[in-house]
């Protein structure tokens, strides 16, 4: 047919493009997994599954995993926690509910590394000012970046400070786009403030709600540049996440070959773990889909 | 026994009047019908007497008793919305049973009137199925069943069949109709459907820009319009208007003669209904000629469409069987009696 013809020839420019920035480099990745390209042998040799036998017994990759997925979950329910808070008493009129509005999204526009480095003059431990404010109120300083437990804690600040404001304003657009119909409806039941939340907006919120959590579940999931920014992975590796290993194993080793492996690995896993993710929320919050009639 | 009186209420959003000098009066077990185009105010009317809304002015008392203060849910009403408003995530027995757990009616009871309302209302086959799952009509149909759950004194309606097709919206009219002869409850009623509000209604108020226009039973308003607005927007098709002049006890329309009251001159507006203009009389020369334009046959009756030698377009309901075809000159007279004269400047109604 003709027209099939045609329509071939209009998608193939958005085709070739989606090959050329996906589908091949995709495609090249799994080639070097199988490949011995280091510094020293820059080939892409084969290998066969020597690469990922390694990434299966390395240790530090696993941890690397591990305290991503701790450092996402922290971040991501804070951010979603602030977030809902914030959008709720700014949803009703608010005395300069716009002014705040504005002011919310201001750490979102700002970029991840200048904001890291900021964030290490803050936290320095004895010239930062986040010790002389916790000084006040008679805490003692806190190692902020050269201890485990408060290094990780400080990724979460920076991750949740900059990023609260994106759940923020998707929860926020959610709201105003509520029906009124079913608060009223509650409102003549006789339900409280509570009963109305978890009955009425909860509910109504809850597609809007997941979006916002996947997509910044994803987004989260490539913490990479604060890390990099305030303190590269350490002390020791208790901040290091995959994607910060994987620049370490790829661009600073040069180890290729190996990177690739790892890094399909963790594309593998993360997609099972996002479609698992994704698939019980929506059971949880939305439920069972049956058959939708409009 | 409930009955609400409304009495001279303003509502203002800012400098907008949306509702003027609102006296009404629900009689007990009486199903009243607020219509009028959008804008008229007849939602916000609803509203207040619900309490989703406070008066600029004015009150509203249940019973005897001052509303002002008084919460929605401590005024016994129940209400019906346009769009079903049920709590999503919850299922039909639920929905229907939100209300009376808040309450803390116990649980066997809330079992039993949850099940009487499904099967009244012929839903007991949907009480596990969430809105989503149903129908707009079904979802309707829950939504009443959920103010009947409550007993209230009052049942509230915002307009709860608009969203509805055609079919499902004459099925659900009836429902409402049936229920409310069974319940006799007290019944407010907001539409901008007439024939929804003539086919309801004990009695309707007709709205427009916040005023009262008329109140009255169906037939009153149908036959006796009190003005140009409500004789236009009660019925259909339409009410034709007809220039005419009055003198001596006569009005005149073209060459048309019916009586009128004799201290009645100059310009009149004369009011028809499309039925009361009728074909057969053109034996005398006396009638109104007007050329056939457009033939819609509706089954029971045909509807004709044609413009008389001023210009001027009317609508006609001929019986089924007259034969007529377009580009026909018609000679119609109208039914004796069945003439509405208005005052051209005010609309009021003269005769």
């Amino acid at each position: 047919m003709l027209d099939s013809r045609y329509k071939h020839i209009f998608l193939l420019p958005a085709l070739l493009a989606l090959v050329a920035i996906i589908i091949f480099p995709l495609i090249y990745t799994v080639r070097l997994s199988l490949s011995g390209w280091d510094v020293n042998f820059p080939e892409l040799d084969y290998i066969g599954w020597d690469n990922y036998a390694r990434a299966i017994a390395d240790g530090r990759f696993w941890d690397s995993m591990g305290t991503l997925y701790l450092m996402v979950l922290f971040c991501v329910v804070f951010e979603y926690l602030l977030g809902f808070a914030l959008a709720l008493m700014l949803w009703k009129e608010v005395t300069a509910g716009r002014f705040f509005r504005v002011l919310f999204i201001v750490p979102m526009c700002v970029t991840p590394v200048v904001m890291a480095v900021v964030w290490r003059t803050i936290f320095h431990e004895t010239l930062g000012p986040m010790n002389d404010v916790l000084g006040w109120f008679g805490i003692p300083a806190v190692p902020w970046l050269s201890k485990s437990g408060p290094a990780f804690a400080a990724v979460i600040i920076i991750d949740v400070w900059q990023w609260t404001s994106f759940m923020f304003i998707l929860l926020l657009a959610g709201l105003m786009s509520l029906p009124r119909e079913p608060y009223e409806a509650a409102q003549i039941d006789g339900a409280g403030p509570i009963r109305t939340f978890v009955h009425v907006t909860f509910p109504l919120m809850a597609p809007i709600t997941l979006g916002a959590l996947i997509i910044r579940l994803i987004e989260s999931s490539k913490l990479m540049e604060t890390i990099y920014a305030l303190t590269s992975g350490g002390p020791g590796s208790s901040t290091e996440t995959t994607s910060y290993l994987l620049y370490i194993r790829g661009l600073r080793e040069f180890q290729i070959g190996y990177t690739a492996s790892l890094s399909i690995i963790y594309l593998a896993i993360m997609i099972i773990a996002l479609t698992i993710f994704a698939r019980s929320m929506s059971r949880l919050m939305i439920g069972r889909q049956g058959p939708v009639r409009a | 026994m409930a009955e609400v009186v409304v009495s001279g209420v303003f509502k203002r959003f800012g400098p907008v009047a949306a509702l003027s000098e609102i006296d009404l009066t629900v009689h007990d077990n009486e199903f009243v019908v607020l219509v009028g185009p959008s804008g008229s105010g007849k939602s916000t009317l609803l509203r207040i007497v619900a309490g989703l809304e406070r008066q600029s002015e004015g009150s509203v008392t249940i019973d005897g008793r001052d509303m002002a203060g008084v919460a929605p849910k401590d005024r016994d009403v129940a209400m019906v919305f346009q769009s079903h408003a049920l709590y999503p995530h919850m299922n039909v027995f639920d929905n229907l049973a939100f209300n009376q757990r808040i309450r803390g009616v116990d649980r066997k009871t809330v079992d039993a009137r949850v099940r009487e309302v499904a099967e009244r209302l012929e839903i007991t086959e949907l009480l596990r199925r969430r809105p989503r799952q149903m129908s707009g009509g079904q979802r309707q149909r829950v939504a009443i069943g959920r103010a009947l759950v409550r007993d209230p004194r009052i049942f509230l309606f915002d307009e709860p069949l608009s969203n509805l097709d055609a079919e499902l919206r004459v099925r659900l009219r009836t429902v409402i109709k049936r229920l409310h002869k069974e319940m006799r409850r007290t019944s407010v009623y907001v539409t901008h459907d007439q024939v929804e509000a003539m086919t309801l209604a004990d009695r309707v108020v007709v709205l427009r820009d916040g005023r009262i226009e008329q109140i009255g039973d169906p037939d009153t308003l149908y036959e006796r319009p009190a003005n140009e607005f409500v004789a236009g927007f009660i019925g259909s098709p339409a009410m034709n208007f007809l220039q005419g002049e009055a003198a001596g006890g006569v009005v005149r329309i073209g060459t048309v003669e019916t009586t009128a009251a004799d201290s009645l001159s100059g310009p009149v507006t004369v009011g028809i209904r499309p039925e009361d203009l009728l074909a057969e009389g053109a034996g005398d020369g006396a009638s109104i000629r007007a050329r056939i334009t457009l033939v819609e046959p509706m089954g029971a009756d045909t509807l004709v469409f044609c413009t008389t030698e001023e210009g001027q377009e009317l609508t006609v309901r001929l019986p089924r069987y007259t034969a007529v075809r377009e580009r026909e000159t018609l000679s119609l007279t109208p039914r004796p009696g069945a003439v509405h004269l208005f005052d051209p400047e005010t609309g009021q109604r003269l005769n």
